[in-house]
């Protein structure tokens, strides 16, 4: 199946989701309770876009997949949440198999931290529903390797930024009316996160794209200084779109939809810029106890 | 309130799924020939090293090739022009990486070798020569009266001495601390010198000149500098960063016999920067390098890609020796010039073998 169509189909399911509860919700009273959540799941890449102007014109497209692990601490007015990963699969060029007989192996390790607050009165006439606002740092690796770029076969950007962060959430409750997928309560809430870092850190390799090896400095490093840029110079957005199922033991399954776009503008002797959309799902362990 | 929540939900229907990253990412430069000369031309512009050294005026080759190239050309036409045009950098680490061909430097891919493995392991070499990881090794042989083959020696000061020969034929095969130290110390006692031949040594990893050198200095030099190297910074010709050592310090076994380098044309790159190296080594020891110049190679090359798919690769730094030289990417000057003779050749001799035994038992050091 095409991925653009399985990755639209993913999506689509997901909003009908939550047009279907937000439309046929029953309210119930809101939980004040801490919840503490561990996260460990798999994840989907069905595209990968990277454009590394140091190293080459055009763009390379693929797929991967990778893990995530995460930690999230959440209540009515307040959300902390720890989510990283990896990510790792193929790229290649449009010319791939015509006149370009290289490929891109690449790697990647993201990860995303908030602490977001309820803000008030902002939808404060549905008791089950939330917007918060808060901060967020947001960390990337991105490692590609092109064993046809010779020496420069490395390339790569660490990105680390901090800015805002703003969610949407809805608590969704059913309660059991004993037909088909309703024989007991069901207990969801759709989430969606955006955020943006206002300033950050990054590396990229030297303007030659070559580390120092020849006088023995390490092959890898790519020779890459740590700068710091607000943005405009460096770019981050994440959106993250999740959909939590709540089991009566209190766990919880996680599906989300992360999209994520960077751009860095300076560092080498060309911008870097790229996009992941990836789909995944995840176990969420309760860890408040009794 | 649904109102507003069918506007929330358009929201993220349009924010999840339109693929906003296109809004941002370049499209992809067409991959027509003009589109590929001018970007080859202009990143070689801006990053190549060694355009000064070589007096070469790379706006000049613009017009030439701007004025040939068309986008309904072939491709292996286009090929052949981009070839040419990179060949004008006389450079061995300039090529160009096509699904049907590679350019190259056409001296250094024919270079003139004094080299013949024959001649060596028939005549030099005992049947029961070494292969100590990636090097060779062995004592001088020659024929007695019999016409067997035993080693050369020579009494020096009551002692009767030989000379090492080892062979080391790619910086691409890395050498242990065990391999340089076995064969030190198997042959430290007994020799007076020791053979170190590169020749048509094509180059590698430079983390295998630092094993060697630590070798050949002496225990209580200290940490020295062997060469320095600066990297392209931007695109100006004169936008390089500071010069940076390339430092070692003495390491495993010593030799403490006389050392005798042969080179070629056919020594590149990494090798180059060994014969650099040397000039360093040579402050503190005895060393000489006999043979030819090498073939140079001291700008190390980075790699990209062109509009059109293809890859290509060109040197990005330069490199000085510890006396200031950056000449030496044409080309490490040997300190006794040799060249194997055809009449040599003839009666199964190496011309630099013979004036290295000749060194090492009668030069002056």
């Amino acid at each position: 199946m095409n991925l653009q169509v399985l990755l639209k189909c993913y999506l689509s399911l997901l909003l009908l989701g939550i047009s279907f509860a937000a439309f046929a919700q029953e309210e119930k009273p809101p939980t004040l309770k801490k919840q503490h959540y561990f996260i460990a799941g798999i994840n989907y890449s069905p595209s990968t876009k990277s454009q590394d102007l140091a190293f080459s014109p055009l763009t390379y497209k693929g797929n991967g997949i990778g893990g995530t692990v995460g930690y999230l601490l959440t209540s009515e007015n307040f959300e902390f949440l720890f989510d990283g990963g990896f990510d790792f699969g193929i790229l290649y060029t449009d010319l791939s198999g015509i006149t370009d007989s290289g490929g891109n192996i690449f790697y990647n390790v993201p990860a995303h931290m908030h602490a977001l607050w309820k803000i008030n009165p902002v939808l404060s006439s549905k008791k089950n529903m939330h917007f918060k606002v808060g901060g967020a740092i947001d960390f990337s690796g991105n490692y590609r390797g092109n064993f046809s770029y010779t020496n420069s076969s490395l390339n790569f950007e660490y990105i680390s930024g901090f800015g805002l962060a703003t969610q949407f959430s809805w608590d969704v409750f059913y309660q059991s009316s004993g037909k088909f997928l309703r024989k007991k309560d069901r207990n969801l809430t759709f989430v969606w996160n955006f955020s943006l870092p206002l300033m950050g850190t990054y590396i990229r390799p030297s303007y030659n794209t070559i580390s120092n090896f020849t006088t023995g400095a390490n092959f890898i490093s790519g020779e890459g200084k740590s700068n710091f840029a607000f943005i405009g110079d460096l770019v981050q957005v994440n959106s993250r779109l999740e959909f939590y199922y709540h089991f009566h033991n209190k766990n919880a399954l996680r599906f989300n939809y992360v999209w994520r776009y960077y751009g860095v503008n300076e560092g080498s002797s060309g911008t870097s810029k790229g996009a992941s959309h990836r789909l995944g799902i995840a176990f969420m362990f309760n860890l408040t106890g009794e | 309130m649904k109102k507003i929540l069918s506007i929330l939900i358009g929201f993220l229907a349009m924010v999840v799924l339109s693929s906003c990253e296109n809004l941002f990412i370049e499209k992809d430069p067409t991959s027509n020939n003009r589109e590929t000369f001018r970007y080859l031309w202009q990143k070689t512009n801006d990053q190549y090293s060694y355009f000064e050294l070589k007096n070469i005026d790379w706006d000049s080759v613009y017009n030439v090739y701007n004025g040939i190239i068309t986008d309904n050309m072939p491709q292996e036409e286009f090929f052949g022009h981009m070839f040419d045009m990179m060949a004008t950098l006389k450079d061995g680490h300039v090529n160009l990486y096509s699904p049907f061909n590679v350019s190259r430097y056409p001296e250094l891919a024919v270079p003139d070798s004094n080299y013949d493995v024959r001649i060596i392991r028939a005549h030099y070499l005992s049947d029961y020569y070494a292969q100590t990881g990636p090097l060779t090794n062995d004592l001088i042989h020659t024929y007695d009266d019999t016409g067997a083959k035993v080693p050369l020696v020579k009494e020096v000061n009551g002692e009767n001495k030989g000379i090492l020969y080892v062979r080391y034929s790619s910086f691409s095969s890395m050498i242990s601390n065990y391999d340089i130290d076995y064969i030190i110390t198997r042959y430290r006692n007994v020799t007076e010198g020791m053979i170190f031949d590169v020749r048509s040594n094509g180059g590698g990893s430079p983390l295998n000149i630092f094993q060697i050198c630590k070798r050949f200095i002496p225990p209580s030099s200290g940490t020295i500098t062997l060469y320095h190297s600066r990297n392209k910074v931007g695109p100006g010709p004169n936008d390089f960063d500071e010069w940076i050592p390339a430092e070692i310090s003495p390491k495993g076994y010593h030799y403490p016999g006389k050392i005798v380098i042969l080179t070629d044309r056919g020594c590149y790159s990494a090798t180059s920067y060994f014969a650099t190296a040397i000039q360093a080594v040579k402050k503190l020891h005895p060393v000489k390098i006999i043979g030819v110049p090498t073939g140079g190679g001291l700008g190390a090359p980075r790699g990209g890609q062109l509009p059109n798919g293809w890859y290509y690769r060109m040197s990005v730094t330069q490199t000085r020796s510890v006396d200031g030289d950056t000449g030496f990417e044409l080309g490490v000057p040997p300190d006794i010039v040799v060249t194997q003779q055809p009449v040599d050749t003839q009666k199964n001799k190496d011309t630099l073998i013979e004036r290295a035994i000749f060194e090492i038992f009668e030069g002056t050091w």
